[in-house]
């Protein structure tokens, strides 16, 4: 049981958290046209020769370090001169934020999970993430990523956190899904005396020491990591719940792990009717049906769900959008727009762009999996 | 092809193609395009942030030369000059490049085709409407891309002849002078007012991001920058009409030189049909390149590679120079003219063109014939008609 890398993931989180950060992170065209007097980029150029942390609205973060933690989870830690940086404000416990780095001349954009927390941020100023060695953005963090290095941010979202009210918990994680929840037991003990229970599938597990230290000081802290093997993997039931944490019924719970874990765990809080205790987040990986004859699209700004087949364009049109566009072949740009998420096939060149938050032009563009565009 | 267009529409310079020749030549374009974008990557990013680093480092230092030294004649000329070369690479490899969407691959907003917006009057939506798409969909077709004249000049013979346009080579030293301005308006259609086409109000309707940018523009050349220079008010002011002036003529002429030189050709709106292939057939014809260094190709915002530009307008334009030779072999291959030459040559070309249709065209035969006429003669007179029988050629009348 075993989570795929945050890395080349989506975040399927409850509700509209990536709406949030892209909202703030990345180009919002307003409707009416505005010449601008200064370009920001101009600015920020200005300013970063002084600072590299110094910028007009986007949010920077220096590598303050890099450490490996397992053998392949990293931690890297950020600062964010968050006595001037004040877009960068605080978080909560589970929240992730949204990284930028360039890798060959391209910005890629993806999320990471904090595991510091908001109390440890405001008393250093710094930010840890953990990343998982898998995929072109972590490997990059952690294989080419120096100490120094001045990072784009884009401020905490995610809806994965602890209830208002202290209540007891059940965490249940595993692979790399750990990387959210160990802020959320550490603020969760903190916070309380009630029991928190974790469950932690893991061949390799990261956080370790983070989660036995934890455990010693703290004496209403159950901690399972349960070591498994590709030879024996280990697997959630209901004999494992009753047999781990007999109360689960009174309990708030949160999961975050692969979709096999996270489904296994919905059907059983569904036949108990605990659903309304449950919270979850996992990172899945992009499905791409590349036979699929229509996928769902989604045009977030006019808030418009239609069903496309082959080209974007013309599918939109059918459904009685009417993007802006021009040539329908790919030459004039006009038909541009931000793919926030979701799959989709280059029709004149067959590339498959899978990379979330980028360019692409409706009129040479065929969804291969649900898509959202920013339009 | 020859299905599609009357081959008289086609230069005499290149050879008809039969329809499975138009489609190996449309492959072997796609080949090349494939081949090259292969290739983009870190090197593009890096040409790309260096030439917007030249562009802000040239305006920095003749911005601030103008306003502590603006008094002193050379140090004037020389920021004033270098003030435009800014401008000049702002306007032709930054901004127009950049807003075909060449390096939107990249990912930064800040390089992004929709939402620059360059230093120049035009404004960014306004030209993505008639340059992007109107221009470069429909490149030399007559009635469609108003680029050909831009509603003011006549370009072909195939244009109907106004007696307005007796004033084609004083028009086109005005569309010069004032390039950007007229660039800014040219999606008003103005001439249609002029003609009695359109009501005046139905013209200005669509005058909204004009009004915005031009002010915008006017108000940070010519108020801004003087006033903050204080008593250096008056060299700051000249200094920007300077360098304005000279990236609207160094504009004008790369532009024009791209597609109004004698070897161009002009279609009839008959694209229907129009295959990828003979698109790029199209785009061969009706561009002109331009031959020179290093320098000059930086300059011209590679626009020295037209040909290339038109067929591959959102490939990085640094990679022009490398693709040009290719589509040079191919066109060689199958015939067809490559329309190429020096600034000097091509330049001729188009102040010809433009004085040429200045006259009807039965004029232009009639004084032709009496040209040739005349060269008949024997002596002194006979070689000197001869000479001006050859200036008068001119290849698509």
């Amino acid at each position: 049981m075993k989570a795929p890398a945050a890395a080349n993931c989506t975040w399927q989180a409850k509700g509209n958290d990536m709406q949030a950060t892209l909202t703030s992170s990345t180009n919002y065209q307003p409707a009416a046209y505005k010449p601008h007097w200064v370009r920001e980029d101009f600015v920020d150029f200005v300013l970063a020769k002084i600072n590299p942390l110094w910028t007009v609205t986007r949010t920077m973060a220096r590598v303050e370090n890099i450490e490996y933690i397992e053998d392949d989870m990293v931690k890297v830690t950020l600062s964010t001169n968050h006595l001037l940086n004040r877009r960068f404000k605080t978080f909560k416990a589970g929240q992730f934020i949204m990284l930028t780095v360039t890798i060959a001349g391209v910005r890629h954009q993806r999320a990471y999970s904090l595991v510091n927390t908001p109390e440890n941020y405001a008393k250093t100023g710094r930010l840890v993430i953990g990343v998982k060695r898998q995929g072109r953005v972590s490997n990059y963090l952690a294989k080419q990523a120096k100490i120094g290095d001045v990072l784009e941010i884009a401020p905490a979202s995610g809806e994965f956190m602890l209830t208002e009210e202290a209540t007891p918990a059940l965490f249940i994680s595993a692979g790399s899904g750990i990387t959210p929840i160990v802020p959320m037991i550490q603020q969760a003990l903190e916070r309380s005396k009630l029991p928190v229970t974790l469950i932690y599938y893991s061949r390799d597990p990261a956080f370790r020491m983070e989660l036995e230290t934890l455990a010693a000081a703290y004496p209403q802290f159950d901690l399972n990591i349960i070591v498994d093997s590709a030879e024996k993997p280990a697997f959630f039931d209901v004999e494992t719940l009753e047999r781990i944490c007999p109360d689960a019924a009174t309990r708030e719970t949160y999961v975050c792990a692969a979709p096999g874990l996270m489904t296994a765990t919905r059907k059983i809080w569904e036949s108990f009717g605990w659903s309304d205790k449950m919270r979850q987040e996992s990172f899945l990986p992009i499905k791409v049906d590349e036979n699929a004859e229509a996928q769902l699209v989604n045009f977030r700004r006019s808030q418009r769900e239609f069903e496309a087949k082959g080209n974007l364009l013309a599918s939109a049109e059918a459904a009685g959008l009417t993007p802006t566009y021009g040539c329908r072949m790919g030459v004039c740009n006009a038909c541009v727009c931000t793919k926030v998420s979701g799959s989709v096939r280059n029709q004149v060149t067959g590339e498959i762009n899978d990379q979330n938050n980028v360019q692409i032009k409706l009129c040479v563009n065929a969804a291969i999996s649900e898509v959202v565009i920013d339009l | 092809m020859s299905t599609l267009y009357p081959e008289a529409r086609f230069n005499r310079k290149s050879r008809v193609l039969s329809p499975e020749e138009v489609a190996e030549f449309g492959r072997r374009i796609d080949a090349l395009r494939d081949a090259t974008r292969a290739k983009i990557g870190e090197q593009d990013a890096k040409y790309i942030y260096r030439v917007r680093n030249f562009v802000r480092y040239t305006e920095i230092a003749s911005r601030s030369a103008l306003m502590f030294g603006g008094w002193i004649p050379p140090v004037w000329l020389l920021a004033s000059v270098t003030l435009g070369v800014s401008k000049i690479v702002e306007n032709m490899e930054l901004g127009h490049n950049v807003m075909h969407g060449q390096f939107d691959w990249m990912n930064d907003p800040s390089m992004n085709g929709a939402n620059y917006d360059w230093d120049t009057v035009c404004s960014g939506e306004d030209w993505k409407h008639t340059h992007n798409f109107m221009h470069h969909t429909y490149t030399n077709v007559l009635g469609v891309d108003h680029d050909i004249g831009y509603g003011v000049l006549r370009m072909t013979d195939s244009q109907e002849w106004k007696p307005r346009n007796l004033a084609n080579l004083p028009m086109a030293f005005t569309l010069m002078v004032g390039f950007e301005w007229l660039l800014a308006l040219q999606n008003l259609h103005l001439e249609d007012f002029l003609d009695g086409k359109a009501p005046l109000t139905k013209v200005l309707s669509k005058g909204g991001s004009f009004a915005k940018k031009a002010t915008r523009q006017f108000t940070k050349d010519y108020v801004v920058f003087p006033v903050l220079a204080g008593p250096m008010f008056l060299p700051v002011l000249a200094g920007n009409v300077t360098a304005n002036l000279i990236r609207n003529v160094w504009a004008f002429s790369i532009i024009f030189c791209g597609h109004f030189t004698e070897d161009v050709e002009m279609f009839e709106n008959n694209l229907d049909k129009e295959t990828k292939a003979e698109w790029y057939l199209r785009q061969l014809k009706g561009s002109s390149n331009m031959i020179g260094g290093k320098v000059f190709n930086f300059l011209t915002g590679n626009l020295s590679f037209q040909i290339e530009h038109h067929m591959f307008p959102d490939m990085p334009a640094n990679r022009y120079v490398e693709m040009a030779p290719e589509v040079q072999k191919i066109c060689a291959e199958f015939g067809q003219h490559y329309n190429t030459g020096s600034f000097a040559k091509q330049m001729t070309g188009v102040v010809k063109r433009i004085a040429i249709h200045s006259l009807p065209n039965e004029t232009v035969k009639s004084i032709r014939t009496t040209l040739n006429l005349q060269a008949e003669k024997k002596g002194i007179t006979g070689k000197v008609f001869k000479r001006l029988a050859k200036a008068a050629e001119y290849a698509p009348l």
